[in-house]
């Protein structure tokens, strides 16, 4: 690592700032370099919430790998037995693929049952290594040794609790930002009273309290005291950590008060605002301001998490289509992977939400696995889900049709255009396997219901396109580089034959086709490019071999786009 | 406090607890001793602790003139951060005061698993066959530097998931 470190860098050079500390924790770093690193995270606070954070993260990486390798031993569990603690046995998950990997993330300890001990202690403890102190702890007879009192402790509280610094936020990310008067540089320490204007664009706020903030421009905003901020215009995601509960937002017409969540707030127009919940409770009420007082005007309305609605003044509106992780930026990480699954069960691509269908058939979102029904023709967009741009029963009879709302058509095989099952989104299939043993999620062996895996299962003949630009939208500052999944045919019958075609199509033009595809083959890799000015992606199976569409169950297993930084 | 549920709470903040004082020592071995002596100390001051929130300073506070002492006696002084920031710094351990190990180590097995091939391969060579260094850089057969960028890039992106992943906890 050879930084600048003649040249004085802004506050807040993530990069480098990220490379000292990284090199930090690797042990070789130059005396010149520990001079920098001291000097930055001194003046950055988001670089010292970084700097517990790696420090976490390598540790527990590090206990991962250690458990791997501890063996329990019998006076560990005896000592556990004396105490009466109750500790479970961590089962192993075993992992197919990558057993390096394996051996990293699969195996840590299991939270202790809740309630009183019972004193049953296993014979075997999985991978759960117990620290050498418990063996050598004097056990019966403890000594009334004082060696922090508790007033000393209590001023050590309060030390800890005091703030480091007179600023109540940083701006710690943007993405494409442009600002009015007086724009901020990353990393700058903003005081109460200060007032921004984001033209267009995102910025990601830190607050001292430690929420994180992200505006999407264009939005004028004002931060207050410690843990609160006015919202003028524009729209925000906030992400409230137990330490900050209590963060308040307030537009010109409402008061959003955080009590542990996740929520976005949209200033839709000056009487109107739109609050969403996404993890968590708020209690949102109306207001009215009049030479900069704030006044309540309505009862204050609690709302959880999915639920969303309309503040005026006068009123909360609760909103029956309830809140969307599609509507929102919430991060400006640079994530690594979006997930399909989570996108068409609502989710932004990250949080890993399963249990949605659509019903290729009409467009419409469900939660249950509904069986045969008519193909109605055309394409049918999906409402609620931005992500999602449509669906459809693929039918090359009359010639190409539509497969996006832009009109771009591909020509199918000419299929039955019969249908069965709705397009489905896992995690588990809502199907229970003792009756519908065929319907299956595995391929190769491989269970992609499973947790650590997710699927798009659909039945022949079916197809749903998503908006790649909604995708992109929710990730600022990020591009898709491809679109990876493992398919295939998972009908599983002993004996029987079933077979499908399936399709990867990007803007009406096919990428990917794998044509009678088996139930007795294994499956497809698909590593399929995608390009800045792609716009729709349509994944599609259809019948294949002219035996109809009994069986031609298929898997797009850990179906994933691959992202990478602008 | 009750000598079971002082045990329960270090053990659930084993992880917790060897980051902090390994965020000091950066050394495997010391930390592990100085874990297991804090622990000790804690167990035999049980009777003078008087709750979670006073245990997880305390622990913090011991744990810290540990490490400093240890530095101090060792050749590694050179390296520590300077006193003045090491104060500042306890503000952002604080705020993982109401976050058990357990999730940091859920957390950590979903962010992992969201990772790039490479980098899940980067994280299981430190990790799992802890190479280091020049050794890593070898074994990747890329230069040092290029390493330390994708090692500060992978700890970072860790770093951000698992701060989203505890949030997501308190669903």
């Amino acid at each position: 690592m050879k930084p600048d470190l003649k040249a004085t860098p802004p506050e807040g050079d993530d990069e480098l700032l990220d490379e000292l500390i990284a090199g930090y924790f690797e042990a070789d770093l130059s005396e010149q370099q520990m001079t920098a690193l001291n000097g930055r995270l001194r003046t950055n606070a988001l670089g010292r919430q970084r700097f517990v954070a790696v420090a976490m993260t390598v540790q527990a990486c590090a206990a991962a790998e250690r458990m791997t390798r501890e063996k329990v031993i019998e006076d560990e569990l005896a000592t556990l037995s004396v105490m009466g603690l109750k500790v479970e046995t961590a089962q192993p998950r075993q992992f197919e693929t990558d057993p390096s990997l394996a051996a990293l993330i699969s195996l840590q300890p299991r939270r202790p049952a809740a309630g009183p001990a019972s004193g049953k202690i296993p014979r075997k403890l999985g991978a759960l290594r117990l620290p050498e102190w418990i063996r050598r702890a004097p056990l019966r007879s403890l000594a009334a040794a004082v060696l922090v009192a508790v007033s000393a402790a209590a001023l050590l509280w309060r030390q800890f609790r005091a703030p480091a610094h007179s600023s109540v936020a940083t701006l710690t990310r943007a993405v494409d930002a442009t600002w009015g008067a007086q724009p901020p540089e990353i990393g700058a320490h903003l005081p109460a009273q200060t007032t921004l204007s984001l033209a267009s664009g995102y910025a990601e706020l830190t607050f001292a309290t430690g929420a994180t903030v992200v505006v999407e421009g264009p939005a004028e905003f004002t931060l207050g005291s410690a843990g609160t901020m006015s919202l003028l215009s524009g729209k925000l995601s906030a992400m409230v950590p137990p330490p900050a509960h209590g963060f308040t937002v307030t537009t010109p017409t409402a008061s959003v008060t955080d009590l542990g969540t996740e929520f976005g707030v949209a200033v839709e127009t000056d009487d109107r605002t739109r609050v969403e919940v996404f993890v968590g409770t708020v209690y949102a009420l109306g207001v009215s301001n009049s030479n900069g007082d704030t006044r309540p005007t309505t009862p204050a309305q609690i709302l959880s998490a999915g639920q969303a609605a309309v503040v005026s003044s006068t009123a909360v509106t609760l909103d029956a289509a309830g809140s969307s992780r599609q509507r929102f930026v919430r991060s400006l990480a640079e994530d690594a992977t979006v997930d399909l699954a989570d996108l068409l069960s609502g989710g932004d691509g990250v949080t890993e939400r399963r249990g949605t269908g659509v019903d290729q058939t009409t467009g419409s979102l469900t939660s249950r696995f509904a069986g045969p029904r008519p193909a109605k023709p055309g394409y049918h967009r999906v409402s609620g889900r931005p992500v999602i741009d449509g669906c459809f029963v693929p039918d090359g009879r009359k010639g190409p049709m539509a497969i996006d709302s832009n009109d771009d058509r591909f020509r199918f095989p000419a299929t039955s255009g019969l249908t069965d099952y709705d397009i489905w989104a896992g995690g588990a299939l809502p199907i229970l396997p003792t009756t519908r043993a065929h319907i299956s999620p595995r391929l190769a062996k491989l269970d992609y219901s499973q947790p650590g895996h997710d699927l798009i299962f659909m039945h022949a003949n079916a197809g749903v396109t998503f908006d790649l630009n909604a995708i992109r939208r929710l990730h600022p500052g990020m591009q898709i580089a491809s679109f990876r999944f493992t398919g295939g045919d998972s009908f599983d019958v002993k004996g029987l034959r079933s077979q499908v075609d399936l399709f990867v199509i990007v803007n009406g033009v096919s990428r990917l086709e794998q044509r009678r595809l088996m139930n007795t083959e294994g499956p497809v890799v698909g590593d399929v490019p995608i390009y800045a000015t792609d716009r729709f992606l349509t994944l599609a199976v259809t019948e294949a071999g002219g035996d109809g569409i009994n069986g031609d169950w298929v898997v797009f297993g850990d179906p994933k786009l691959e992202m990478t930084v602008h | 406090m009750e000598q079971d549920e002082l045990v329960r709470l270090l053990v659930r903040e084993h992880v917790k607890l060897s980051a902090y004082i390994w965020s000091f020592v950066r050394h495997d071995q010391v930390t592990e001793d100085i874990l297991q002596e804090v622990s000790m100390q804690a167990v035999r001051s049980q009777a003078t602790i008087t709750g979670e929130a006073h245990l997880l300073a305390w622990l913090r506070r011991v744990a810290r003139n540990q490490c400093l002492n240890s530095l101090r006696a060792s050749s590694r002084r050179t390296a520590a951060l300077d006193d003045d920031l090491l104060e500042v710094l306890e503000v952002d351990w604080q705020k993982y005061d109401r976050t058990s190990s357990y999730d940091v180590m859920d957390a950590l097995k979903t962010c992992v698993e969201k990772l790039s091939p490479g980098n899940r391969r980067l994280i299981s060579l430190r990790f799992g066959e802890d190479l280091r260094g020049q050794a890593l850089a070898a074994r990747l057969g890329r230069k040092l530097n290029a390493v330390h960028v994708a090692l500060s890039r992978v700890y970072r992106a860790l770093g951000d998931c698992i701060r989203r992943q505890l949030v997501e906890e308190q669903r």
